[in-house]
């Protein structure tokens, strides 16, 4: 497709309201994630004569935008916080659930053999429990921190960029283009490269957009179990967790997190659905 | 068939065999659960028996075989919190865990595939637009967040449903409604995909054409051929139920199989979690070979490739 084609087709996407609402929230919570340090109040400060109060639209004070929790910490602050750990944590687990993957099954469709086998038993493996048990019985077992948090989701992410990959390169492997510059005596790495690689583009940047989405909401769900980015590191999931206890006297405190979280999902994941239409033949 | 079926039995072994290598991987990562069994003033002594009688005391193949053998065999031992046979506590609490699950799923199709065909019908129009912003919401609600919202308004404000057991079916409402909303987006979404599809197809014209009423020709010759590629959503679906099951047990304190996991995972009940995990793998493993057969039995197209 040429240049001036996709810049029209991108255009008429752009203009569909929902794709227009999704730029904008996602623009939001990336704006609020990199400004969040500008914000007067600290996440983290405590203030033990005011807490619990009610967000400022439900006539609670003008200083606490958001309100307060139960240790009168400041929720707006808070929930800046949070999005920052949540795409700092979800970007970082995508570039290497991507990598492994795309390599992975890179190896897998054009090697074939012995390799292949080895790669599709691992990938059967991982495929074969639930996620969140995975995720739990890993983390359970070496201590939930940053970084643990952050392996554990790309090392079990990347199965579904591996077998996307490996399927993507088993069609292209038999391309004319790719038989003709196996012909012409291209070296094996020199092929995956420069034939295959640029043909998988498209795939992996929606699938990537699609799993950024899972990989937040893994995280939030992580957090929330008391498995994930550890208190008093504010994140989203925590919050969660922390409002069940509140529930009763502070609606404010699970519906806004939960709030900001649905709102990021759907932007990410209706983003997603408007490259993978833009991606395929014909849309 | 029979090579197929052969390929599949021995992919389903070696997934096996590969999860016993990360469950014992796992576990061996994790701490010493001696030390958590024993009181924290216990001498070094009856530390060093307490190991032996577990037998952690062997070198790491060793226990691997052995933990092979036990794994084949369905047998873990006794759980290390209750002191009753592992398998047993897990197999005790699968039904609370299918019946959620199985509710859930239920639920999800009643009501989902009806709203995928409405849209498909009505494709572009008003009702398609809000079935589809329905369907992409729920499949971005995280399940955590509409169990608590639930419970916040339906248990705490309205006062109509207990937030929490498994004592009548009016504790069922919730955590069937949370997992099944999690549910209904993809088989919303994916009823619709494939309705489309079919309604181009020749058959479904050919049926109009002969003068059948519309809503014979949608449900009966459509509906059917359009149902394949939702039952295996459904299918590859169960894995991240039960994935949600765990998050839901545990906000609704449901007495299931993934609220125990959660509590071993913790306790560093290591039998109960390897049990456990068989369980849901194996489970996982047999109802996906038997939708693939039941599909290659059905279709014709499915079973010449």
């Amino acid at each position: 497709m040429t240049a001036a084609r996709w810049r029209l087709r991108l255009a008429k996407h752009l203009r569909r309201p929902r794709v227009f609402l999704s730029v904008i929230a996602l623009a939001a919570v990336v704006a609020g994630a990199l400004l969040g340090p500008l914000y007067p109040i600290d996440p983290l400060e405590q203030d033990l004569m005011a807490t619990l109060k009610p967000p400022m639209f439900a006539s609670g004070g003008v200083t606490h935008v958001a309100g307060t929790d139960q240790l009168g910490r400041d929720v707006l602050a808070r929930l800046l916080a949070g999005a920052r750990v949540s795409l700092a944590l979800g970007a970082t687990a995508l570039a290497i659930a991507m990598t492994l993957g795309v390599v992975l099954g890179v190896l897998a469709g054009f090697l074939g053999g012995v390799v292949d086998a080895v790669i599709t038993a691992i990938t059967e493996t991982l495929m074969a429990l639930p996620f969140v048990l995975l995720a739990i019985a890993v983390i359970a077992a070496v201590g939930a921190s940053l970084p643990v948090v952050i392996l554990t989701l790309g090392l079990t992410g990347w199965v579904s960029f591996a077998r996307l990959t490996r399927a993507r390169v088993l069609e292209l492997r038999d391309e004319e283009y790719v038989v003709a510059a196996q012909a012409l005596g291209a070296r094996r790495w020199r092929l995956m490269l420069k034939h295959l690689f640029p043909n998988l583009v498209p795939i992996i940047v929606v699938e990537g957009t699609l799993q950024l989405g899972g990989l937040i909401l893994a995280e939030a769900g992580l957090s929330f179990l008391g498995l994930g980015v550890q208190p008093p590191t504010p994140s989203w999931g925590g919050m969660l967790a922390e409002s069940q206890v509140f529930v009763a006297v502070a609606w404010w405190l699970p519906t806004l997190p939960g709030l900001v979280l649905l709102v990021t999902l759907l932007a990410v994941n209706l983003l997603g659905d408007t490259l993978r239409d833009l991606t395929a033949p014909g849309g | 068939m029979l090579t197929y079926l052969g390929r599949r039995l021995v992919m389903s072994l070696v997934v096996l065999f590969g999860l016993s290598l990360l469950v014992f991987t796992m576990v061996n990562l994790s701490g010493d659960p001696v030390r958590l069994l024993l009181p924290p003033d216990a001498t070094n002594a009856q530390v060093d028996e307490l190991r032996r009688t577990l037998g952690l005391d062997a070198p790491l193949v060793e226990r691997y075989w052995r933990f092979l053998g036990q794994f084949v065999r369905f047998d873990f031992g006794d759980s290390l919190q209750f002191r009753q046979d592992a398998l047993g506590l897990v197999l005790e609490r699968l039904p609370a865990t299918l019946s959620l699950a199985g509710l859930a799923i239920l639920l999800a199709v009643v009501v989902g595939v009806p709203l995928g065909v409405l849209a498909a019908l009505r494709r572009d129009g008003a009702s398609d637009a809000v079935i589809t912003g329905v369907a992409v919401t729920g499949q971005s609600l995280p399940v955590f967040w509409v169990a608590v919202m639930s419970i916040l308004l339906f248990a705490v404000q309205l006062k109509w449903l207990p937030a929490a057991g498994a004592a009548s079916w009016r504790h069922y409402v919730l955590p069937t409604g949370t997992l099944a909303l999690f549910l209904l987006g993809g088989i919303v979404r994916m009823t619709r995909i494939s309705m489309l599809e079919v309604l181009g197809a020749a058959y479904v014209r050919t049926a109009s054409a002969k003068g059948l009423r519309r809503g014979r020709v949608v449900w009966r010759h459509a509906l059917r051929n359009a149902a394949i590629p939702v039952v295996t959503v459904i299918g590859l679906q169960l894995r991240f139920v039960l994935g949600g099951s765990v998050i839901t047990e545990t906000v609704f304190a449901w007495p299931g199989l993934g609220r125990l996991l959660v509590r071993s995972v913790y306790a560093r009940d290591y039998p109960v979690v390897e049990a456990g995990v068989l369980v849901v793998a194996v489970f996982l493993i047999l109802v996906n070979t038997l939708v693939d057969i039941t599909f290659t039995l059905l279709n014709p197209r499915v079973r010449l490739q």
